[in-house]
């Protein structure tokens, strides 16, 4: 996104100095491969409104340049919306950089929960099974099944924000160690 | 409480709004029309239709066809369309978008907070129904099998629309 925010900003200048849309790429084309093609459009095929066009889609399919670009403003005006375009993408981008930070600590959350979650079902399993062996049979057993449980319980707190389903892992991972916690204990 | 994709639809649609206002309103209002995504774009096509139909000025058109969006969203773009130099311009757009990131985050709280505490309930409910009697504690496995398909399955839903939702 760096690299498209500078190249809207040296396009800008480059219009902000004179020089028309076309020639702007053309010029710039020199120092961005990507460039290169819009203006071999512009410049051989004599295309452009083509030329023009993936200009525009060089800077991201929705970008509100493209739009700009093919509202034919005066090169001067256009080097003015340009410089503007960038700097509110630069806004943005910091935006979903902070999204992005906001984000990660909620899915860090998530991921405690679901091992909070996990250990304590099995836990909750563990007290419900000594019961069952002492008054009503001595095969009985939920503390598996509460753990299958969590796991369904963790997805869909871990799908909430979003994240990876490999953190998936905590779940049953948790539900062990709870569970050779107890073993250990004595229970 | 807002669902995660369209906290960055009315960021979008104001970004979009924003990047044209130096070209003018009708400038910026198209803009916004053609990069916001629904329902906010219909209320921009529908305040340059109104403009363009009716003869209202455009800002008054803008405002009566935001009137059904809430009021953060609606002051963000009338405070943009009634003029803001550039520099404000932008002001605008960052406390915009920090007051939804913030609303954003309290949202996922909020849900999260409440699927925690429904998952402790259903398991309580579950153990103690099964330890007083009321369902035999070999229908345990099964049911747990069940819900929690169900709920992997929803999960898997939302994890696609996640993937689909990011940049």
């Amino acid at each position: 996104m760096e690299e498209r925010i500078s190249l809207m900003e040296s396009l800008a200048a480059a219009l902000e100095s004179g020089y028309t849309p076309a020639a702007a790429i053309i010029e710039l084309a020199r120092a961005n491969p990507e460039l290169k093609r819009p203006a071999q459009t512009i410049a051989t095929e004599g295309d452009f409104a083509r030329g023009l066009s993936e200009a525009a889609r060089v800077f991201g399919k929705d970008s509100p340049l493209a739009h700009i670009l093919l509202s034919e403003a005066e090169p001067r005006e256009l080097g003015r919306l340009l410089r503007h375009a960038a700097a509110s993408a630069r806004v943005i981008r910091q935006v979903e950089r902070e999204r992005e930070a906001m984000l990660q600590w909620h899915r860090r959350v998530c991921r405690l929960l679901s091992a909070v979650m996990s250990a304590s079902a099995v836990i909750m399993g563990r007290a419900a099974s000594l019961f069952f062996q002492a008054f009503v049979s001595p095969q009985t057993s939920v503390e598996f099944s509460l753990a299958v449980m969590c796991l369904g319980f963790s997805a869909l707190v871990l799908s909430e924000v979003g994240d990876d389903p490999r953190w998936l892992a905590v779940s049953p991972a948790s539900a062990m160690a709870a569970h050779l916690l107890m073993r250990v204990l004595g229970a | 409480m807002g669902s995660v994709g369209e906290v960055r639809q009315r960021i979008r649609a104001v970004h979009a709004f924003c990047s044209g206002l130096p070209g003018g309103l009708p400038v910026a209002t198209d803009l916004a029309a053609s990069l916001a995504g629904e329902p906010y774009a219909h209320s921009f096509r529908e305040a340059l239709l109104r403009a363009a139909v009716e003869g209202d000025p455009l800002e008054r058109a803008l405002e009566e066809s935001l009137s059904r969006h809430d009021g953060a969203f609606r002051e963000a773009i009338l405070s943009l369309a009634r003029g803001a130099d550039l520099e404000s311009s932008l002001e605008v757009l960052r406390r915009f978008a920090a007051a939804e990131l913030e609303r954003e985050s309290r949202d996922i709280s909020l849900r999260v907070g409440v699927r925690t505490t429904l998952s402790y309930a259903a398991m309580t409910l579950l153990v103690t129904a099964s330890v007083i009697g009321s369902i035999p504690p070999e229908s345990m496995a099964p049911l747990s099998l069940a819900l929690s398909s169900v709920m992997m399955a929803v999960s898997a839903l939302r994890w696609v629309r996640w993937r689909r939702g990011s940049p």
